[in-house]
């Protein structure tokens, strides 16, 4: 049994799927690519496919990974041509290398992304108007997010932006929208959402745009260290 | 030169489920409209999911994309927060595949399955900024074609469709393509009228604005009068004769969001000969015609191989019947062994049989059984000429019982001709008999069983279309009566919405003058009418108060046997002798057998059409066109 790390890209058609939606839609692609996957055993098995991260509806992303495990050690090369071949639009295989069968979960080491936000522009917005704002948030010390959760009891729980939000914000503007790009680091509590930073960026910091009329996309996803450096998913777990 | 609609994602990702608007699904088929002669936009009035799991328009889609010189493309009905994106910004109906106004194309056709997704229709026509009315659309505008088997009474649209395709349209669909392609390449000649008439000569095809309809003094359907010298008096169905050899898309488009039936499908056979007298598929699609287990493994194989589908539905009017059907599940198990993919039975027949079969389909009882009855006594379901029996019933039932299944959900009809009380204690009676059945089989008290039944609506081209339709009061009186009768907590009652099924009578029965109704309706803000959330019963009764047309007069009305109806000149090849035959034999509770085991009972469809019955196994004992497999 081998197990082989990919590296995919979800975006056009398919960056309005949720989470079970685009897993399905890789899974599809598997079974078209003829691959040997292997199977969790029971009456109901499933694919051994797991993700390094649940993208939501919307977000798009140029870089995600996903761990599949094999019956048979196929050349990376020809996992990718035959999944590529198979790939409906927005989806593709862009790098990809067997790693250590007893290597972390994917989710349990990918803890810091980074996402470019657009949205459009209420009001007139110079580029100095715009660094004036990040300015602001990005030397504010705490930037406390109220979390209304509408499951169960009206809860209100408050989240604390910058323990997630831990690199300044930059952005410009172009053609009447405004771009961010924001890293989001994930701890042991969680992460913020990226269109939660931009609700915040509206409210609390004048930022004018809409607090729901944002798209994000994923430009990339790492293993952030204690010391601030970032390493790719595909570093230090190669195969013994 | 058509542009491209082009929706800004930010505005897309607000409305519900956007990925229904966006196509670039596996297997859908792209191409630049200024290579091919002929555009196609494929209209399904419903939403995404629904109209995805639709074979029929799937098999179209796929026969006319195989021709270099056609591009067919999806169509759906946008969901109304869609609807009003649109509206508000502008954007015109447009196809999945190359985002195309539906206007720019050469035609557009619709599909008609169920008559309570009609107010859809002019919906989608109004968004695409068409004229609603046929004959308000100039020859700048796509030709607007539907089929499917309301077309089968398609006067209430007679107004909206420049042209109705009667019957299985593999075969007609590539004439039709040619005779578009011919006409735009002479120069058009004749404008629109004049490609109308040229397809009104060619067998199956409908042209309501070529006949006048007459009606009486007291105002009921006298005749519909041909206007044109193309226009036939009857128009009969087309019919594929040899359904081993046509056309089966191969490479479905696998959606990339979850839809009703996500699964790859396959078609044993075309028809039912039953002859159950309420159904309205088993008088159209007749004769039965079978493919072969060998063809359908290779169907099946390329298929799972180009969706990736982990499942394979057989799919038919009642797959169950199909002749080979042990034949055919072996070697499908045996073709997929260690793949991971799973055989499904959409329906089951009333019988051990098939419990033996889902038995070996379904390894793991998670899901429980559905029979249909339909009927509560012997006697209604001999009227019915549903040829089940108590025994049946319950043999099956043990089947299930002891093979694991604690789930059992019965199906029935009310509402049905000669029905009384005693008919529908009998629903209850079943119920209990059942649950009892399981009790004692299992000696365990977790069984489970599901009563769930619909009002009849009497359907045009059937035994039972004089039959008028009884009053709502009635049938909501009935619904209670059954419910009183059921009162242990392991058998759950589900009924049907009577105001629903009412409306789909009027339309199911209407004439021409059911029109006026539709647009009064659709003005009114009526769409989406088969989603419970969505329907609006006073809407519509307002709608038919402006119209001045009683709803009864259609749904209610018990129709002499000699009136003209009008839906006699569309024919599905059945003579409306043997409907009369049938209506008065369901009166005496005489049952008439299956044309495809016994003797041909005389429907008229396989003489009138020239096509005869393909039974895989039945031998040629009686003279029938029939091979062994
Ligand atoms: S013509 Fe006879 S054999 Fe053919 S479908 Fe009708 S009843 Fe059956």
């Amino acid at each position: 049994m081998a197990r082989i790390r990919l590296a995919v890209k979800k975006d056009g058609a398919l960056q309005f799927l949720s989470h079970l939606d685009f897993a399905r839609a890789v899974r599809y692609v598997i079974i078209r690519a003829n691959l040997p996957i292997c199977y969790s055993e029971g009456f109901n098995p499933h694919m051994k496919l797991s993700f390094a991260s649940a993208l939501g509806v919307g977000v798009s992303a140029d870089i995600e990974y996903l761990d599949m495990e094999l019956a048979e050690k196929i050349p990376v090369s020809d996992v990718m041509e035959r999944m590529n071949e198979m790939s409906p639009q927005g989806f593709a295989v862009l790098d990809g290398r067997y790693v250590d069968p007893k290597a972390p979960k994917l989710m349990a080491i990918a803890n810091y992304a980074v996402y470019t936000l657009r949205g459009p522009l209420k009001e007139d917005l110079s580029q100095d108007g715009l660094n004036a704002i990040l300015q602001r948030f990005n030397e504010a010390p705490s930037v406390p997010y109220e979390k209304v959760s509408h499951k169960g009891k009206h809860r209100v729980r408050t989240i604390e932006v910058k323990n997630h939000v831990i690199d300044a914000i930059h952005g410009h503007v172009k053609d009447g929208d405004v771009y961010l790009t924001a890293g989001i680091y994930q701890t042991s509590e969680g992460a913020i959402k990226p269109i939660q930073v931009w609700e915040v960026l509206e409210k609390d910091f004048g930022l004018p745009v809409h607090a729901d009329m944002m798209l994000a996309r994923r430009t990339g996803i790492f293993v952030r260290k204690d010391d601030g450096k970032t390493a790719s998913l595909f570093e230090g777990y190669d195969e013994r | 030169m058509s542009h491209p609609v082009e929706i800004d994602p930010i505005l897309l990702s607000k409305v519900s489920k956007p990925a229904r608007y966006v196509g670039g699904e596996w297997n859908s088929v792209v191409k630049d409209h200024d290579r091919v002669k002929l555009t196609v936009a494929y209209c399904f009035p419903d939403v995404y999911e629904v109209a995805m799991s639709h074979l029929g328009l799937r098999i179209l889609y796929a026969l006319l994309n195989e021709r270099p010189d056609v591009a067919a493309e999806r169509v759906y009905a946008p969901w109304p927060d869609m609807e009003d994106l649109m509206r508000t910004k502008g954007y015109p109906l447009f196809s999945l595949e190359t985002k195309t106004p539906v206007r720019d194309f050469d035609m557009v056709g619709f599909t008609l399955q169920y008559e309570m997704s009609f107010t859809n229709i002019l919906n989608m026509l109004d968004l695409a900024g068409m004229p609603i009315f046929s004959k308000d659309r100039g020859d700048d505008m796509p030709l607007v074609a539907a089929g499917g088997p309301c077309a089968y009474n398609a006067e209430p649209l007679a107004d909206y469709i420049d042209i109705f395709f009667l019957g299985e349209s593999e075969e007609s669909t590539q004439l039709l393509a040619d005779t578009i392609i011919a006409w735009k390449e002479g120069g058009k000649p004749g404008g629109k009228k004049g490609l109308l008439k040229e397809l009104a000569k060619q067998p199956g095809n409908y042209v309501p604005s070529f006949y006048d309809a007459e009606y009486d003094e007291e105002g009921n359907f006298k005749a519909l009068v041909p206007t044109e010298p193309e226009a036939k008096a009857e128009i009969e169905k087309c019919v594929v004769a040899d359904v081993e050899h046509v056309f089966f898309p191969t490479k479905p488009i696998v959606p990339n969001i979850d839809i009703v039936h996500n699964r790859a499908v396959l078609e044993l056979f075309r028809g039912c000969s039953r002859g159950c007298r309420f159904c309205q598929a088993g008088m159209l699609y007749r004769p039965i015609r079978e493919k072969t287990p060998e063809q359908l493994v290779k169907l099946a194989k390329d298929i799972v191989a180009n969706s990736g589908y982990d499942e394979i539905s057989l799919m038919s009017l009642s797959s169950a019947d199909y002749s080979c059907l042990p034949e055919l599940v072996d070697q499908l198990l045996e073709a997929f062994k260690g793949q991971k993919v799973s055989v499904s039975l959409p329906s089951l027949r009333v019988d051990s049989f098939s419990v033996d079969i889902a038995k070996k389909v379904q390894q793991v009882r998670k899901s429980g059984l559905t029979f249909a009855p339909e009927a509560g006594t012997q006697r209604l379901r001999d009227v019915i000429n549903k040829g089940v029996t108590e025994e049946d019933l319950l043999s099956a039932c043990e089947n299930a019982f002891q093979n694991g299944w604690s789930t059992v959900k019965l199906y029935f009809m009310m509402g049905l001709p000669t029905e009384t009380d005693e008919d529908l204690a009998g629903i209850a009676d079943l119920a209990y008999k059942v649950l009892n059945l399981y009790r004692s089989v299992t000696h365990k008290n977790n069984g489970k069983v599901t009563v769930s039944v619909s009002s009849f609506v009497p359907k045009s081209h059937t035994s039972f279309q004089w039959f008028g339709q009884l009053p709502i009061e009635e049938i909501e009186r009935k619904q209670q009566y059954i419910k009183g009768l059921i009162r242990d907590k392991h058998i759950s009652y589900h009924y049907h919405d009577a105001k629903t099924g009412r409306l789909e009578a009027t339309f199911a029965r209407g004439d021409r003058r059911m029109g006026k109704v539709l647009y009064e309706a659709w003005k009114l803000g009526c769409k989406f009418d088969g989603w419970t959330e969505m329907f609006d019963y006073d809407r519509w009764m307002k709608a038919f108060e402006l119209a001045g047309i009683d709803p009864d007069y259609y749904a209610a009305r018990n129709r002499s046997l000699d009136e003209a109806l009008p839906w006699d000149h569309l024919t599905s090849g059945a003579a409306k002798n043997y409907l009369k035959q049938e209506w008065r034999r369901a009166e005496r509770a005489e049952l008439t057998h299956d044309c495809r085991r016994l003797s041909c009972t005389g429907c008229g469809v396989c003489p009138n059409l020239g096509v005869s019955i393909i039974d895989r196994k039945a031998g040629d004992a009686h003279g029938k066109n029939t091979f062994s497999c």
